[in-house]
């Protein structure tokens, strides 16, 4: 049960971080470059 | 909350131990177990976020990956390339993609190993003995430890949790 919720939680943090990367891309190639 | 850590001979051992632990008031939050893989887990609470190193090395991962970001934003502003504007949002965002980007390499890496703070016990779980931890109040401690001393003779006390260590 708490293996299942720690994967959940980790996979949740790894999207949020890959979402946030792209944006951040995103963000620095509209602006800057 | 201090981390008390014992080492179970076998499931059964570690089984009783766990109902000594929940009958002497410790809720099951409290208690993590971790075997080798393949052990027979019904009734032990699992290891949970304890069992690997996401978490710490996804923080150290950010906070390093940030702080290169912001220094290379730095010095592109300090030292602009040739053509192009640097301001300071460049090493905002930078530091944002540094942390991200450092976040998500040394998580996933983390997440593949064991707790680098249970290294010391990674041989004894491989010989098949089920760590047990327990988080207790500090006034508290002396009499976990008697109660698995008089009432588990067979379970070794190792006492508390290791700390992370900086360098995984």
């Amino acid at each position: 049960m708490r293996k299942e919720a720690t994967a959940l939680r980790n996979a949740l943090i790894l999207a949020g971080t890959m979402a946030g990367l792209v944006l951040t891309l995103a963000l620095i190639a509209r602006y800057v470059v | 909350m201090k981390r008390l850590c014992f080492l179970a001979p076998d499931v059964g051992n570690a089984r009783s131990a766990v109902a000594s632990f929940k009958s002497a008031g410790i809720p099951e939050e409290q208690i993590y177990a971790l075997a080798r893989f393949g052990t027979d887990m019904e009734f032990l609470p699992d290891a949970g976020p304890e069992a690997n190193d996401f978490l710490p090395a996804y923080t150290r991962g950010a906070g390093i990956g940030g702080t290169a970001g912001v220094l290379v934003g730095l010095s592109a502003m300090a030292f602009p390339p040739a053509g192009i504007i640097v301001g300071g949002g460049l090493a905002v965002l930078l530091g944002l993609f540094g942390a991200g980007l450092g976040g998500l390499l040394t998580g996933m890496v983390g997440a593949g190993a064991g707790s680098s703070k249970l290294r010391e016990f990674e041989s004894a779980i491989e010989q098949g003995r089920i760590l047990l931890m327990v988080d207790v109040p500090k006034e508290d401690m002396d009499s976990t430890v008697a109660l698995i001393r008089t009432q588990h003779p067979a379970i070794s006390m190792e006492g508390l949790e290791p700390p992370h260590s900086l360098i995984p």
